[in-house]
């Protein structure tokens, strides 16, 4: 998928992947990848910038910890905001794509 | 870690200079992230394997690029509320002192003969003072108002080297005003000699000029940040727009 199509909706993936979870960067993208079957393919190091971004937003909250091999790594969590925020925005995004389905499945009259 | 690994964490360190805490946790995280991709990869820790890891983080000037606006409109906004409030603390070190000398009179020996230039000394202190404390907030209001802004990074960075020049004449007024205190205290204290009573006049004199050197290190550090992160914005183009 395009990636600039996706850059707009990186905060509520990344919220989305985080929901069912607390997890590292490398995690993240890893998931992102899985549930969208691979469509989800950006360059990996562009999730850190909305991880970080999503943390000063409050919406997500972080922590280091020593992953199984002994390595230090951030790991992040969704606050009660960002679940909040995540609902919203899945509301948003239904009834958005709800009325592009009917536009372009349709052929809505335009509105004037 | 291997050269190639720590060749490309050096370069998006680099390029994430305008944010040092910034830079040493996203290097952190990126090694993390690298090596993890190394591990999983089914050729094994091999220098073909860590160049598609690298291939597959994107490039350093890319990740640094989507920092830049968010954290040095951070700074700026910081730098902008560092003049504001430096100028506040000038002001109370300079009631301070006037009110100690209204309590301790006579402290020193006064001279007449230097009424003229302690008139003018006066003067320019208090035009310079107001004139910082306006300049400051209309920086500081600036940067908040172009920090909020759909604006191109194009439009930002202009927006920002305008509010941090505001800032920077807020501080040549805040070196003006200090550099009068100084010498309106010198023209006070120094014809009674040194005694004890000088001790509270010339500790307020030391920190107004520790506010100001703070504040001219502070902006120094911030447009020189803005200035090396230029690069960032050339190569995402002029057009795009990426307020945070």
């Amino acid at each position: 998928m395009e990636g600039e199509i996706l850059k707009g909706h990186l905060d509520m993936i990344v919220l989305a992947a985080l929901e069912s979870g607390a997890a590292h960067g490398y995690a993240v993208i890893e998931r992102i990848r899985a549930r969208s079957g691979g469509a989800f393919n950006l360059p990996e190091g562009t999730v850190y910038p909305v991880l970080h971004r999503l943390e000063q937003m409050r919406m997500l909250e972080s922590r280091w910890e020593m992953s199984p091999v002994g390595r230090r790594r951030r790991v992040y969590s969704v606050t009660s905001r960002g679940s909040v925020e995540l609902a919203d925005r899945r509301t948003r995004w239904s009834q958005f794509s709800d009325v592009i389905g009917r536009f372009l499945g349709e052929g809505l009259p335009c509105p004037t | 870690m291997s050269d190639l690994i720590s060749e490309y964490l050096d370069v998006l360190t680099r390029e994430l200079s305008f944010d040092p805490s910034l830079a040493r946790r996203m290097r952190e995280e990126a090694e993390n992230h690298l090596q993890e991709t190394i591990a999983s990869d089914p050729m094994g820790a091999t220098t073909e394997a860590e160049r598609r890891a690298i291939d597959r983080f994107g490039a350093a000037r890319d990740i640094a690029a989507q920092y830049a606006i968010s954290s040095l409109s951070r700074q700026a906004k910081n730098t902008g509320a560092a003049a504001t409030l430096i100028v506040i603390g000038v002001l109370v070190a300079m009631q301070s002192r006037l009110a100690m000398y209204g309590t301790t009179r006579p402290i020193t020996g006064d001279t007449p003969h230097l009424d003229s230039i302690r008139a003018i000394l006066g003067s320019v202190d208090r035009f310079s003072f107001w004139c910082a404390l306006l300049i400051a907030l209309c920086g500081w209001a600036y940067i908040c108002i172009a920090r909020k802004s759909n604006a191109t990074s194009t439009a930002w960075r202009n927006q920002m080297q305008q509010s941090l020049s505001l800032c920077t004449a807020a501080t040549v007024a805040v070196v003006v005003t200090v550099t009068a205190d100084a010498a309106l205290a010198a023209i006070r204290l120094f014809p009674a000699g040194w005694s004890a009573s000088i001790f509270f006049p010339f500790l307020t004199i030391v920190l107004e000029a520790t506010l100001a050197v703070i504040l001219v290190i502070q902006i120094r550090v911030v447009m020189r940040r803005l200035a090396s992160s230029a690069r960032l914005f050339a190569a995402q183009g002029s057009s795009a727009s990426e307020a945070p």
